[in-house]
């Protein structure tokens, strides 16, 4: 799934569905997709089922993952 | 694991810092002491926005007692560019220009050149030597100012991101999230509230500076010693700004007086390095009140338009909220964590929220507690307030009926696991404040706040003594209470007193990685570091156990504190962690466990609070009576410090909604940097905070635990206006509800 931002780089879609096993597989595939999104995913926070990752690229996702690109969860205490 | 029952975690022992800091023997940051030690001070910009036409440093040179002065000459010359990633989104070209000025003073007190000296007296003197050249321009002092066509650009050669405009602008970034169809929700909708709302920029507060001290020596290495959230943070951060080798930098943080955010970035670190590689002795940096307030980072003012629509029933059915910050003099507001939590409290079939990033001529924003939040919150929490009059129903029933829980897509895209925020409505309807009397000219404020809380990266040591005691080493500043609660965590898996458990906070080359101390991350990943390295520490203590009995590891197994022989091992006697630690030298030496976490940000903070407000209806001065602070914390680990936690959050937010603010005079010059003019609450001011922590226990975590301490300054803000409003008849759309703006609102209003 997309922020708004993303959108415009994937012909306005919402989410997709593409086969990978890990986070980083996935973003290859998205690029190979939309070269428009090139390089646009390398340091945005994923979150899977849920569970945000601020540097999830290698984590592994299950066939019904479903992964959400976001920015990066900080904070200040 | 999270209805284990537990021996240590629950309980309030008294912290294992405790003695040190109340006898004042505590070492903060300003109390190294070096021989040979310089002092170091800092010339300012008296102009908010000029062009520096030249600086010259030859008479504060030439001043008796001055061993270096350096300027923004002596800073490598970095490109400005974001970069994400394990950097954690800095860009060390601004951070560099943020330290130090180049071309352009973009606020009152940016930095121009910096002097050490034998006494800090004759740095301060040659400072006042120090001649500058400038171009004045004119500042762009409010977001309306930056936004007007023809206002002056700070950053001309700046590309703004997802915003498309012609030429160059004060803009520097827009995110969005949306979802269903606004328009179509809004005509669905019985009734629309819409109201636009401003926060001013607003300081942390910590009681103690910004300090360091810096020592050189000549095979290139640097030792800093600084208060800060993240001794990680200034040794990568000061070593990208001096372009050095981040090997030659160790950084030991010292005990720390506050941070909240704003102590999760450097200031003095690079300069006072450059200092004492010029002048080859230790140098000294400490920020006075004055500098912290005009030099460091406060949080956004900001502006929030907000609409929100329902149906009779109290079903919302749509919501639209954009967000604008000031960020300051360089880009980098918290409109994303703005945007991303301003709607998430609440399911909406159709929404919109869109944060906007503005740089204005004012210190650069950074970090405070919950970073935006609490801003968008306002908005957003004053209309829900809104709603409930005008449908007739109870604030906290209306938001029973529409709050987020486990299922819940959250607005910004993440579905949520188990979430306690109807809990916390569920316990604040309940509790004996909500249905106590009021009498004249008070009244009465419901608001709720939602924050992710962090995970990020935390490493840990658990070493077991010989005596059977435990030391827990990790690299996080303990600013919140957590030597307690990581010891307690260490007790309650090696099964040993609290007490027995020495926990320890290392410098960057005593210990592994850590991620800095904020996002509520500690006790929650930091924690989880301390159970795998507790764990793996017993795991080595049962293997002990095995050889001395001579029988297999998978027949040992340890409880509380004691190993237990079991399957084929059964009857050998019971060995309590006193007898075995004798005998580690003879079965292998020294037990120490080590574990490395990265978890997921997985365990949303929900909280509910209710304020009592007063209001002298002559004087417009308000004073809260009383106040209900009800928070998920997942399972608290040492309910003292959570309680403090939340009880700390509300008073900074009371402060935020009824007293604080930067003030500025025409020319951009800050004319409240001190605490007499810039009023924050102190114990006098408010009632005791009565807390009742929720615990809905986080799936994500081995005990159930949450971060707690950035929600609970969430809802205040609402709260307290939501209150002003019962009390007054007059809600409030601008921050602070100050003496004078609340007697004029009630003149207005003819009450």
């Amino acid at each position: 799934m997309f922020s708004n931002a993303q959108r415009a780089l994937v012909d306005g879609a919402e989410s997709v569905e593409v086969e990978a096993r890990r986070v980083v597989d996935l973003i290859e595939a998205l690029y190979a997709r939309y070269p428009k999104l090139a390089g646009q995913l390398d340091h945005a926070a994923v979150a899977i089922d849920g569970n945000i990752h601020n540097e999830g690229r290698y984590q592994l996702l299950e066939p019904t993952s479903e992964v959400h690109f976001m920015g990066q969860v900080s904070g200040g205490r | 694991m999270t209805d284990r029952k537990f021996k240590y975690v629950g309980t309030r022992p008294i912290r294992h810092d405790g003695i040190e800091k109340v006898t004042g023997r505590a070492n903060y940051g300003a109390d190294v002491v070096l021989p040979g030690m310089l002092h170091g001070a800092i010339a300012r910009s008296e102009h908010a926005h000029a062009r520096i036409l030249r600086i010259d440093t030859s008479r504060a040179e030439a001043l008796e007692g001055v061993k270096a002065v350096v300027t923004g000459a002596d800073f490598p010359d970095l490109p400005c560019d974001w970069q994400g990633g394990s950097a954690g989104g800095v860009d060390f070209g601004e951070l560099s220009r943020n330290i130090m000025a180049r071309e352009k003073v973009l606020y009152h007190g940016h930095a121009l050149a910096a002097v050490a000296a034998v006494t800090l007296e004759i740095a301060r003197e040659a400072c006042e030597l120090i001649e500058v050249d400038y171009e004045v321009l004119e500042p762009v002092m409010s977001l309306d100012a930056a936004l007007a066509p023809g206002a002056p650009i700070l950053h001309p050669d700046q590309e703004p991101m997802g915003v498309e405009v012609e030429g160059p602008t004060n803009v520097t970034n827009r995110l969005a999230f949306e979802g269903g169809d606004l328009d179509a929700g809004f005509v669905d909708a019985d009734v629309v509230i819409e109201r636009e709302f401003t926060t001013p920029m607003v300081h942390q507060g910590y009681i103690e500076p910004h300090a360091c001290t810096v020592r050189f020596n000549e095979d290139g290495k640097y030792s800093i010693w600084c208060s800060t959230q993240g001794p990680f943070s200034v040794q990568m951060y000061s070593s990208m700004v001096l372009a050095i080798d981040p090997n030659l930098v160790k950084c030991t943080p010292t005990e720390i007086g506050g941070g909240f955010g704003g102590k999760t970035t450097v200031y003095l670190e690079p300069v006072a390095m450059l200092l004492a590689r010029k002048s080859g002795r230790p140098v000294r940096m400490v920020m006075s009140r004055e500098e912290v307030f005009r030099a460091s980072g406060p949080s956004s003012g900001g502006r929030v338009r907000m609409k929100l629509g329902a149906k009779r029933d109290g079903r919302f059915v749509a919501g639209d909220c954009e967000i604008w910050l000031e960020a300051g003099a360089f880009r980098g507001s918290p409109a994303g964590p703005a945007a991303m939590t301003a709607l998430s409290s609440y399911t909406f079939p159709h929404f919109r929220v869109q944060g906007y990033d503005v740089v204005v001529n004012k210190p650069k924003a950074h970090a405070y507690r919950a970073p935006g939040a609490p801003i968008s919150n306002f908005a957003v929490e004053s209309c829900v307030d809104e709603m409930a009059h005008e449908l007739g129903i109870d604030p906290i029933e209306l938001r029973l009926r529409n709050a987020v829980q486990e299922g819940d897509r959250a607005a910004y895209g993440p579905t949520f696991k188990a979430i306690g925020l109807r809990d916390t409505l569920e316990q604040a309807r309940n509790h004996a404040h909500y249905k106590a009397p009021l009498g004249e000219n008070q009244g009465r404020g419901i608001a709720c706040g939602f924050w992710f809380n962090a995970g990020m990266q935390s490493s840990a040591i658990v070493s077991v003594n010989t005596d059977g005691s435990a030391v827990v080493r990790t690299g996080n500043p303990d600013i919140g209470g957590s030597r307690a609660s990581l010891a307690i965590i260490a007790a309650e898996e090696l099964g040993i007193p609290v007490e027995r458990v020495r926990p320890v906070v290392g410098d960057t080359e005593s210990v592994g990685y850590s991620d800095l101390t904020g996002g509520s991350r500690v006790t929650f990943a930091t924690g989880m570091a301390v159970i795998e390295a507790a764990r793996d520490a017993v795991r080595q203590l049962c293997e002990r156990a095995a050889k001395i009995w001579g029988v297999d590891a998978e027949d040992v197994r340890w409880e509380d504190g004691i190993a237990h022989g079991c399957n084929g091992a059964a009857d050998q006697d019971p060995m309590p962690l006193q007898q075995l630690t004798p005998k580690l030298g003879a079965t292998g030496g020294p037990v120490v466990g080590r574990a490395q976490v990265n978890p997921p940000a997985a365990g949303p903070g929900f909280a509910t609070h209710i304020c009592d407000l007063e209001v002298d209806p002559d004087t417009g001065r308000s004073q809260v009576i009383r106040y209900t602070a009800i928070q998920d914390a997942g399972k608290a680990v040492h309910p003292s410090y959570v309680e403090g936690q939340m009880q700390g959050g509300a008073v900074q937010g009371i402060g935020w909604a009824l007293n604080e603010e930067y003030l500025w005079d025409d020319d951009g010059v800050i004319v409240n940097p001190g605490f007499l003019d810039y009023r924050m609450p102190v114990a006098s001011d408010v009632p005791m905070i009565d807390t009742v922590i929720v615990e809905v226990p986080n799936p994500t975590h081995p005990y159930g635990v949450r971060g707690v301490g950035e929600t609970p300054i969430v809802p205040p803000l609402a709260a307290v206006a939501n209150a002003m409003h019962a009390a007054t008849g007059v809600r409030h759309d601008q921050l602070p509800m100050s003496p004078p703006r609340v007697l004029e609102a009630i003149d207005r209003n003819g009450s």
